[in-house]
């Protein structure tokens, strides 16, 4: 496969720009698609949000700077991208703020079940409602650590936060959900 | 019938029922001093027998003594050096189901989400698509076609116009409607002219503030949410 410092040579050349952005989409579309799907729930809203990713990366991707990977680059626009749609998602719901951010997504979570755009085992799927009840921003941290199984130091990079704190982010976020899962089984 | 009140007083007395020896008075207290003389020295002599003791006593106590301090330190239980034993029981690999059903880092981090069959192949397209060709989406509008949509629309605009210029006018004060009437020549000239106070530039800051404020507690943040916002910062794209 192409290393990505030759696609981004053969994009400068307008001839040779919209294959090397097709092979650039090849690539990383599965993984960006599974980092917005994992923050959206929602296929058709993820669909929606990957294709925004792209055509900003699109729009980008002749200025950018090489000071930092273009994978991280990209994932780091979709990471913009799945927050600003959850945020605006909630207000044309007319979801108050000091409401439950977690309902909103359970809604859509059950709704992709009945479509049968989910399938897991029980646990899973608890993970998953348990994973709702974070704040955007933390359940984001926990997903690229625990399912992606980055490194603090690339986390850093996209999200622009120390790894001190990622790291206090993310154990929060693992008591939280275990305390939830205990509740979840007491409660049988 | 017998009566209390009918017994001869005199036949009441208790002397003339029970008898006592003769002189038993007069010797009575001869008595009792006489007895209590013994009893002294019968004490006495007790306690004197009291003092001698066997050959070797002291001796043979002192060992007495710590031999029994030894026995009781023995009976005694230190819970320092009380072996730790746990006598709770729990049921059979509890502690293992626990951990499965709650430790997540043991979890098999399966992807429960499902996508379109053949996705990924069209995906691709549909991006470049998007990219190459503009997508105008009009909205034709064909209201003007019917009589009463016409009307309705026209009366609408009339109505709207209306309520804002009236709106607009009654809702100025008096200030905004004496100033309307005053050109922006003589407004420069007037504020060129005079000197603002200080206290007026502070009554304008702290007007504000207070808007800030409100806006600020308008919104609810929690200080929950200040702390996590802290935690994970802004994204900023590069781009």
């Amino acid at each position: 496969m192409i290393s990505d410092s030759e696609l981004l040579l053969q994009f400068q050349d307008e001839l040779k720009r919209h294959d090397a952005f097709s092979q650039l989409i090849n690539k990383y579309q599965q993984k960006i698609y599974w980092h917005i799907r994992k923050m959206v729930i929602d296929h058709d809203d993820a669909d929606d949000v990957v294709q925004e990713t792209f055509i900003k990366v699109w729009h980008g991707l002749e200025n950018f700077r090489s000071d930092s990977q273009v994978y991280t680059w990209i994932y780091r626009i979709a990471t913009n991208e799945s927050l600003n749609f959850l945020q605006k998602k909630r207000r044309q719901n007319h979801v108050p703020l000091d409401n439950d951010d977690s309902l909103d997504l359970l809604n859509t979570l059950e709704n992709s079940i009945s479509q049968d755009y989910i399938s897991g085992d029980e646990i899973q799927l608890k993970l998953q409602k348990a994973l709702l009840k974070l704040p955007d921003k933390q359940r984001l941290v926990f997903n690229m650590k625990y399912f992606d199984d980055m490194k603090y130091e690339k986390i850093s990079e996209i999200t622009g936060t120390s790894i001190g704190a990622l790291k206090a982010s993310y154990h929060l976020a693992v008591k939280k959900i275990e305390d939830s899962l205990n509740r979840q089984e007491a409660s049988f | 019938m017998i009566s209390l009140d009918k017994i001869d007083k005199v036949n009441r007395a208790t002397d003339r029922i029970f008898k006592v020896p003769q002189n038993y008075f007069e010797n009575l207290v001869v008595s009792i001093l006489n007895k209590t003389t013994e009893s002294t020295i019968s004490l006495h002599t007790k306690n004197q027998k009291q003092f001698s003791m066997p050959y070797g006593y002291f001796e043979e106590l002192s060992v007495k003594i710590m031999g029994r301090i030894g026995q009781m330190e023995k009976e005694n239980i230190d819970l320092e050096l009380l072996e730790r034993v746990n006598v709770f029981k729990v049921p059979e690999n509890y502690f293992l189901a626990l951990e499965l059903s709650t430790n997540i880092e043991r979890f098999e981090k399966n992807n429960i989400f499902k996508v379109p069959y053949g996705y990924f192949e069209i995906l691709n397209k549909n991006i470049l698509s998007n990219i190459t060709t503009k997508l105008a989406k009009t909205i034709k509008v064909n209201w003007w076609k019917t009589t009463t949509t016409k009307w309705s629309a026209a009366a609408s605009v009339i109505l709207i116009v209306g309520l804002w210029l009236g709106i607009s006018h009654f809702t100025k004060n008096k200030t905004e409607l004496a100033l309307e009437k005053v050109s922006n020549t003589e407004i420069k000239t007037y504020l060129e002219t005079q000197d603002l106070s200080y206290l007026e530039y502070e009554s304008v800051t702290e007007t504000n503030q207070n808007i800030n404020k409100a806006v600020l507690d308008g919104l609810n943040i929690d200080k929950k949410d200040i702390l996590e916002h802290l935690e994970n910062q802004d994204l900023e794209e590069e781009i």
